[in-house]
């Protein structure tokens, strides 16, 4: 086999256990053999595993390979039960002082109880309150034992400038990181969207005093994370197959879903990451996006960058055959890196960033 | 696939490793001491390890070798010629990271007559050299760094391989049993000088059979002292055993279940010993007391 | 004493508790974590396993079940315990 094949057999095994889950017990060792390492790459390996498991296939695939699944399965539900046991804690330390702490992402997939959530292997809680609050809450949690996790001074000035939230804060007992956040979108980012509308509109679960972003929100967000925020790297896949899977599930739950979430991607200037995540898990899982939704998406972007992203980003995106690396790959993530920081700071002030962080890491060597 | 064609595909423990180097004196030294092991007619492989020379100057200039898991990149390079330590401690790292299928105990553990004794791993316990020992001297070594737990019944998964010794034990155990093999010795590793002991024969043929789990003994290898065992309290050997192990924590209540399982049907010690001979001796006659009950 | 509400274990059915002569070794599910305890708290825990119980209840039965001598040392070692367990996350306050 061609090594290009070998590249191409990786990339359908992937999406086939994310599209057809049902059909993976038909899988041979040697398949098998390459689908475990792209799911671990991709951090998809207990999301797999506790699918297959619903589905009651977990059993009839081979010994070897079930093991494999029940290994990242303990590992997630290690991890999933620190961080909600971290919240637990913050809340504690957080009780006296009433203000509203809504949980992003991961924790709050799981406050939900939505069923993907539970074969997401977290690291961090995050966290968005008031920007009037933030520093009331850092100082209680600081105060209640948890520590900065930057010392570096240059860190942390860029951090307060520049950032949307106070560096992480990490309790010496403990190890997960809560990441206190007052915007979804760093303060020097073009896009602005209004953190007292998501505030505003989020919702208690569990009737304890835990809130999550309104679910259109929630998308939202996870389109900003994924196509405006973060340098894109291999593990962003599985970032991917969230928005699947909170599309799927919201599609079906929720009345005029498309057109709720499109208007309040309108309202909070987000569009263009919502066309981004709508048009790649569309293109990548077949989500159920409607096609006139994308056809006339208002504000969709031009035909250049729309070809561009379409290019780069599965190739960046999709990780590769471990045995095939291909040494574009890396030059086309570098391009989405570049990108990402180029929307998320003016011109003037990236090049000084990207000269520090150059500079930081000489030193380090 | 010709991708998997690439490298040795062998049978270690219960996992299959497929190993892939092209330096010479890594394949000579793997030969030797991985000689008794099976080799994976799988199609599957639990670990996909590649040692390789680095793309840089290195590869030319004061040679070195990096460690790679599934294609990537997992450690800072060693130099060449340390490729075998590098292998095996890799290999550890990456069971240790991988494996919450079982508990995985940090300890030597070795069998005989069916009873098997796990030798928690604490600062100047000496268990590995103990562990090579006492397979010298007929028991069955299933491993000087894991026990391997499985969730499922409690029983012992063996992990036989070969044991690193350090400075002085090389020699302790050279003298201890003669016949005993060893490969080539790596001068300033982190840990001083390793060799590595070739695991015997008959441990590895019996990988396949699990142990049940008889004694918790914590050894303490201290000069000139005469082998003197002690009691433990449970909850004592508890937490030591808990807190030293690799995943206590990931595994949540099926690790508290597991340890207290272990706890309350084995006899716990505590073990004083200076000489090798002696101790052996002496555990032997536990085990067949042990046996009368 | 604090007498406003009663003490719970937040999802005390994920906790285990396995007792060898005097010392107990618990596994809470909620936090993860592994606590060695003796004497006293032993007895309390497991009251408290059992079913949510004011302080003022928790005294009543370790001296129904116990011959005690001192009373105010009691009463002063039961705060001291309870304080430790709410900080371990163990144990709530719930007010009426």
């Amino acid at each position: 086999m061609r090594s290009s094949e070998n590249r191409r057999q990786a990339r359908q095994l992937i999406l086939r256990a994310v599209k057809k889950t049902e059909t993976l017990a038909e899988l041979t060792l040697s398949e098998w053999d390459l689908l475990i390492r792209c799911l671990r790459v991709s951090k998809l390996l207990a999301y797999i595993g506790n699918r297959l498991a619903g589905l009651r296939l977990i059993d009839q695939l081979p010994e070897q390979v079930q093991a494999h699944f029940d290994a990242a399965r303990q590992l997630a539900d290690y991890r999933k039960q620190l961080v909600l046991w971290e919240l637990n804690r913050v809340n504690q330390a957080l009780a006296e002082l009433g203000e509203d702490i809504v949980v992003l992402k991961g924790g709050a997939y799981l406050l939900l109880n939505l069923e993907f959530s539970n074969g997401r292997l977290l690291s961090d809680l995050d966290l968005l309150v008031a920007k009037d609050d933030i520093e009331a809450i850092e100082q209680t949690l600081i105060k209640a034992g948890w520590e900065t996790t930057q010392d570096d001074k240059y860190n942390q000035h860029y951090y307060r400038t520049w950032m949307h939230e106070i560096p992480a804060l990490r309790h010496p007992d403990r190890f997960v990181e809560v990441d206190v956040h007052h915007s979804i979108l760093p303060l020097s980012s073009r896009l602005k969207p209004d953190s007292n509308l998501l505030l505003n509109s989020s919702i208690l679960v569990n009737n304890r005093n835990h809130k999550v972003l309104a679910p259109c929100d929630m998308v939202l967000h996870s389109s900003v994370h994924l196509f405006y925020d973060a340098e894109l790297k291999v593990g962003d896949f599985r970032d991917l197959v969230d928005l699947h899977e909170l599309l799927t599930h919201y599609s079906v739950e929720i009345d005029d879903f498309w057109r709720v979430l499109l208007s309040r991607a309108q309202l909070l200037d987000l569009e263009r990451p919502l066309y981004y995540a709508l048009f790649f898990t569309k293109t990548l899982f077949d989500t159920d996006v409607p096609q006139n939704i994308l056809a006339e998406y208002p504000g969709k972007p031009d035909y250049l960058s729309r070809k561009l992203m379409a290019f780069l980003a599965p190739l960046g995106l999709m990780p590769e055959h471990p045995d095939f690396p291909e040494k574009k790959v890396s030059f086309i993530r570098w391009l989405l890196y570049i990108r990402s920081h180029y929307l998320r700071m003016p011109l003037n002030l990236l090049i000084p960033h990207l000269w520090k962080k150059a500079q930081m890491r000489l030193s380090a060597e | 696939m010709a991708s998997s064609a690439k490298g040795l595909r062998v049978v270690i423990g219960s996992f299959r490793v497929r190993v892939h180097c092209r330096e010479k004196s890594f394949i000579n030294t793997f030969s030797l001491l991985y000689q008794d092991f099976e080799l994976s007619r799988s199609d599957f492989n639990d670990f996909h390890i590649a040692l390789q020379r680095p793309l840089n100057l290195r590869r030319w200039y004061n040679r070195q070798i990096i460690f790679c898991a599934d294609g990537q990149s997992a450690f800072e390079p060693f130099p060449l010629s340390h490729a075998m330590p590098l292998f095996e401690w890799g290999l550890n790292w990456f069971i240790a990271r991988r494996s919450h299928q079982y508990l995985m105990l940090h300890a030597g553990v070795v069998e005989k007559k069916g009873s098997a004794i796990i030798f928690p791993a604490l600062p100047g316990s000496g268990k590995s050299t103990l562990s090579a020992a006492l397979s010298l001297r007929g028991w069955r070594f299933l491993s000087d760094e894991f026990g391997l737990v499985r969730a499922s019944d409690g029983l012992l998964q063996p992990l036989p391989r070969p044991v690193p010794l350090k400075n002085e034990s090389i020699g302790v155990i050279r003298k201890f049993a003669p016949e005993a093999i060893f490969g080539p010795q790596f001068p300033k590793t982190r840990k001083g000088t390793v060799a590595h002991l070739k695991p015997v024969w008959s441990s590895v043929e019996n990988t396949h059979q699990l142990a049940h789990p008889r004694f918790v003994i914590f050894p303490q290898y201290t000069p000139g002292s005469e082998t003197t065992l002690t009691k433990v309290p449970k909850h004592y050997a508890f937490l030591r055993l808990a807190t030293n192990a690799f995943n206590y924590e990931v595994m949540r209540e099926k690790g508290f279940f597991l340890v207290r399982n272990i706890i309350d049907r084995c006899a716990c010690f505590n073990l004083t010993y200076s000489s090798l001979d002696d101790v052996c001796e002496f555990l032997d006659k536990l085990i067949a007391e042990d046996e009368k009950l | 004493m604090d007498s406003q509400g009663v003490w719970i274990i937040p999802g005390a059915e994920c906790l285990f508790i396995q007792q060898w002569q005097d010392a107990a070794i618990l596994f809470y599910g909620q936090s993860g974590e592994t606590h060695c305890l003796m004497g006293l708290s032993i007895e309390l825990i497991k009251f408290l396993k059992d079913a949510p119980a004011s302080t003022a209840e928790l005294y009543k039965q370790i001296c129904l079940q116990f011959d005690v001598d001192d009373e105010k040392l009691l009463e002063q070692q039961i705060e001291i315990v309870l304080g430790e367990f709410k900080s371990l996350g163990l144990i709530e306050l719930l007010v009426a």
